[in-house]
């Protein structure tokens, strides 16, 4: 809805305009609730949020589980420590078979879960960054170990073949012995190195130097025995000996640096640098915990306090609904006894206001009544005037010359009438009556009084003809709605208006329109007050002009244009004219109700008015007005009283 | 509360080494360890897991399920040298045996799954086994209502990748094998023939033992395959599977290394081997002292060690449950899924 709307038709979106206003207002009261309730909700639950989160910052950190981890983290070193153990068990073949070795495998990651799951606890990176260091190392360890048993298998394997294969070989050369006993000597050499090797190997398994292995290395190559030189099974059996020997002396240093450093693996720092670095984040995180307790209770002390001083509020706030609710209840007690009160107050109010009304449309009606008479009068006055005159003049004849001639000619008539009258004095009677009638004739009375007369009887005509263009405006001699034509109102209204329009020139531009069904009496009151107003508007200027037109809408509308290029109606006045009480007029001049007379009387007989106006141009108002009457025609509203009052 | 639990903790540890140590007076003192006689394992994850063994819906053709690799009348092993999986897919090496494999101290050949949890994770989507993912897994067993109950009953969750995880591993740590030769270590003299002893001596005096050690006789370790004299080119052909362990550290030293397999069951076992190139054990025997032990033995001593590994055969061999009823349902789905594959491309 635009403002223009708004300024163009107050009368209809101006309740409009409130209402909307009230159910916004309604409106907003009820989102303004909703939303008050929503906050209040969002406070409070932003409160027990930070209470919670405060709370489970303040709680979350279980020493138990500080507990938990350095049990499993002892657990752990022990379970290595016990590895440790069995890799050298394994070594010195005190263990029979690898599954000490393999059996911590399940247990060790077990542990390690445990620990990363418990070490969550304390959220740090630091503690993350140890566990998975430590489980780097222990899948090498693992690793290592894997490898160990395999160089220990190949090396035990060897180990325990080599005597087996001296003993072997010791048959194989004393039955070689026997049977060639030209190598005896060589046999016996050679069975002297495969014993010396058997010996230094066995001693270098225990104490195993750089120095040893490199003398058997030299004792292997010395007894590698030519394929010529000995028995070909002897050859084959020295060669697989020594084959294993070689074994044993690669696998006992592969082993031992594989022994290295599973001995190197730094498990224990590891685990205790967990342990470390978890008892500083978690140090950290009670620290933390400590430090949101305190916060907790700085804050659940807070929160307390507000409870107390809403607490309170609510108190004052009760009692002040209390004090609010005697009052209240007050009030209403004595309500009733004040709404009559007022009710009774309003009426008198209202009372007053219509006597005001009504007083105020009684004196448009005097201000109408006494425009007209003013007209009527000086009409009147006119042929009046000379009425009088020519009476006058023939009141004075009738005086002098006629009543001297009638009392000659009486005198004559008695003279000739008495029986003792003279001649002469006949004739001297005759001579003065003739000499009378002479001095009529020179003076020509009887023309000059006939033409008096005359005067006077036109006078009279004329009165009668205003008498009677009265009757035609007031209609009181006719039916309240009658068949007429507009151009007879208008020619009626401007005949009584004649003393306003005196100084105007009026031009009448009269199509042939049909009789319309009107009240003629309040048509006229309209068409007056609009051409009084033209008139009013175009006041003492120049070549002011009112033009009435009369033509036909459409088929069923008979439309009258009063233009006048008088002074025009301001643009922000222009809304307001038909309003009620509006005037531009002096106070006392006038009521403010003509137009809105004029608009009332209009509607009611179903037609329109329309008013365009510029300033300093000219105002045309144009009356529309159905040949057929409208359904609630005639109206006995406040108008058409007063049009009859006007009548009247 | 802190104490208690600190306690507990304490003395589940020192249960768990006592359950991994069950050195009982009567046991002997051996390189070799009887299995365990009792195992604490929740009986209902075990019957589930018994139906998901033989259940071919993991595969993502619904052709294969564990027991197609892992036959049971086999020793739980493969008697084909490769592993057939999903769409004929050829494996590198033979599937060992799935009985006692979770005391193996890792799984696979190369040992690169830590725990048969991780084994069953990654057997899933391998190409070569059931060709599948998890998503798909899932899908169809949650469409079998049956299924999908017995789930609820034990895992609150109901049917997801990691209890079908933990229920495979479960039954297939159920899947232990007692035998003659345990009885004997548990102190039954009269559980083995004189024989069997007399094998028995030479397995630990040649050496064997080294690596066949512990409560599985193996899986307990790696050892490279031909440390007495080169194996593979010998062999010659070699593949990426026989590169073992080195495809997992990529370290020099783990070219040809393998887990030591169980020597449980191994009567049953045949072919031997990553590569399943020896068809008897005769012929595995006769690999193993020249390759490993680099040694020499007399036919008979070979012999009495045959008859020992036959003592370790188990006594009652695992039976398969049941296929599951469901199993029959699947068949139309597939077709259906083949039809609408044709229907796509036509």
């Amino acid at each position: 809805m635009s403002i223009a709307a708004l300024t163009q038709d107050a009368n209809g979106v101006l309740p409009a305009r409130a209402k909307g206003r009230a159910r916004q207002a309604s409106a907003d009261r009820a989102s303004g609730k909703g939303l008050r309730i929503l906050m209040v909700i969002a406070l409070g639950a932003g409160l027990i949020g930070v209470l919670a989160v405060l709370y489970l910052k303040s709680s979350n950190v279980d020493t138990e589980k500080k507990t938990q981890v350095e049990g499993y983290l002892k657990q752990l070193k022990q379970l290595d420590a016990e590895w440790n153990v069995d890799v050298l068990k394994s070594r010195m073949e005190l263990n029979k078979n690898y599954d000490p070795l393999t059996s911590p495998l399940p247990m060790l990651a077990a542990l390690q879960r445990r620990l990363a799951r418990e070490a969550r606890v304390v959220r740090q990176r630091g503690t993350e960054r140890a566990l998975n260091e430590l489980r780097t190392v222990f899948e090498e360890k693992i690793d290592l170990v894997d490898q160990f048993k395999t160089e220990n298998a190949i090396l035990k394997n060897s180990l325990r073949y080599v005597p087996t294969a001296v003993d072997e070989l010791r048959v194989q050369i004393f039955d070689a012995r026997h049977a060639t006993p030209a190598l005896a000597g060589k046999l016996a050499l050679l069975e002297g190195r495969v014993n010396q090797i058997l010996n230094d190997v066995l001693k270098y398994n225990l104490i195993p130097d750089a120095g040893t292995a490199q003398a058997i290395a030299a004792e292997v190559a010395a007894a590698d025995p030519a394929d010529d030189a000995y028995p070909e099974d002897i050859v084959a059996s020295v060669r697989n000996y020594l084959n294993h020997v070689r074994t044993i002396l690669a696998q006992r240093v592969i082993e031992n640096d594989v022994l290295a450093r599973i001995a190197a693996m730094p498990m224990t720092e590891k685990i205790d640098q967990v342990g470390e670095v978890f008892d500083r984040d978690f140090a950290a995180a009670l620290d933390a915990s400590n430090r949101y307790r305190n916060y907790l209770v700085a804050y659940a002390s807070l929160l307390l306090a507000l409870l107390v001083y809403i607490g309170s509020r609510l108190f004052r706030t009760y009692r002040i609904i209390a004090r609010v609710n005697r009052e209240l209840k007050h009030a209403n007690e004595t309500l009733e006894q004040r709404v009559r009160e007022r009710t009774e107050e309003l009426s008198r109010t209202l009372d007053h206001l219509k006597e005001s009304e009504a007083q105020l449309v009684q004196s448009e009606k005097m201000a109408s009544l006494g425009q007209m008479v003013a007209g009527v009068a000086h009409e009147i006055n006119t042929p009046l005037a000379y009425v009088r005159s020519s009476l006058e003049t023939v009141q004075s004849h009738c005086a002098g010359f006629l009543r001297e001639f009638i009392e000659e000619m009486v005198r004559l008539v008695m003279l000739m009438r008495s029986a003792d009258v003279s001649e002469r004095d006949v004739a001297e009677q005759f001579d003065k009556a003739v000499a009378l009638m002479d001095s009529f004739n020179e003076y020509g009375v009887i023309d000059e009084m006939q033409g008096l007369l005359n005067d006077g009887v036109h006078g009279v005509d004329e009165i009668t003809g205003i008498v009677v263009n009265l009757k035609n405006f007031s209609r009181l001699d006719r039916s309240q709605v009658a068949r007429c034509r507009v151009e007879e109102c208008i020619d009626s209204t401007l005949h009584l208006a004649k003393s306003v329009v005196a100084k105007t020139k009026v031009k009448k531009l009269f199509a042939s329109t049909l009789p319309i069904s009107c009240s003629p009496s309040q048509i006229n009151q309209v068409l007056l007050n609009l051409v009084t107003n033209a008139v009013q508007a175009i006041g003492d200027a120049e070549n002011g002009r009112v033009t009435i037109v009369s033509r036909m809408q459409d088929a069923g509308h008979v439309a009258v244009d009063v233009i006048d290029n008088g002074t025009g109606i301001p643009a922000d006045v222009l809304p307001r004219i038909f309003d009620p009480f509006f005037t531009t007029k002096a106070v006392g001049k006038g009521t403010g109700l003509g137009l809105s007379i004029v608009y009332k009387i209009i509607e009611q007989h179903g037609g329109a008015i329309n008013v365009h106006s510029k300033e300093g141009v000219g105002t045309k108002f144009t009356i529309t007005l159905p040949v057929e009457p409208a359904a609630n025609m005639p109206d006995a509203g406040p108008a058409t009283a007063a049009a009859m009052a006007i009548a009247a | 509360m802190i104490t208690i639990r600190g306690w507990l903790v304490a003395v589940g540890v020192a249960v768990g080494f006592a359950a991994a140590t069950p050195i009982a007076a009567a046991t002997l003192d051996e390189p070799l360890r009887p299995l365990p006689s009792a195992s604490a394992l929740d009986a209902r994850k075990v019957a589930l897991g018994s139906r998901l063994f033989v259940d071919t819906r993991f595969a993502q053709d619904n052709s294969v399920s564990c027991a197609s690799c892992h036959d049971f009348s086999h020793g739980g092993a493969d008697p084909r040298p490769r592993s057939v999986g999903a769409h004929g897919g050829v494996s590198g090496a033979n599937a060992p045996s799935v009985f006692n494999s979770g005391l193996n101290f890792r799984q696979l050949w190369n040992g690169s799954a830590a725990s048969l949890e991780e084994f069953v994770q990654r057997l899933i989507s391998n190409p070569k086994v059931f060709a599948s993912n998890w998503e798909e897994v899932v899908g169809k067993f949650r469409r079998d209502p049956a299924l999908t109950d017995e789930f609820s009953r034990i895992y609150p969750d109901g049917v997801t990748p990691a209890n079908i995880i933990d229920a495979t591993a479960t039954y297939t740590r159920s899947l232990i094998t007692p035998s003659r030769f345990d009885r004997y270590l548990r102190g039954d003299a009269h559980a083995i023939t004189a024989d069997e002893l007399q094998g028995y001596v030479k397995f630990k005096s040649y050496g064997c033992v080294a690596c066949h050690q512990g409560v599985n006789v193996g899986g307990n370790m790696f050892q490279k395959f031909g440390v007495m004299g080169d194996y593979f080119q010998q062999r010659g052909n070699v593949t990426t599977a026989d590169l073992g362990r080195y495809a997992v550290t990529s370290r020099e030293s783990d070219r040809y290394v393998f887990k030591v397999p169980s020597l449980r069951n191994v009567e049953l076992t045949a072919p031997y081997f990553h590569d399943g190139s020896a068809a008897t054990l005769e012929a595995a025997v006769d690999i193993m002292f020249r390759y490993q032990l680099g040694r020499m033995a007399p036919t008979e001593d070979k012999a009495l060690i045959i008859k020992f590994l036959k003592t370790l055969t188990g006594e009652r061999q695992p039976q398969l449950a049941n296929a599951p009823a469901s199993t029959s349902r699947i068949a139309p789905t597939a077709m259906s899924v083949v039809a609408k594959r044709t229907a796509g491309k036509s």
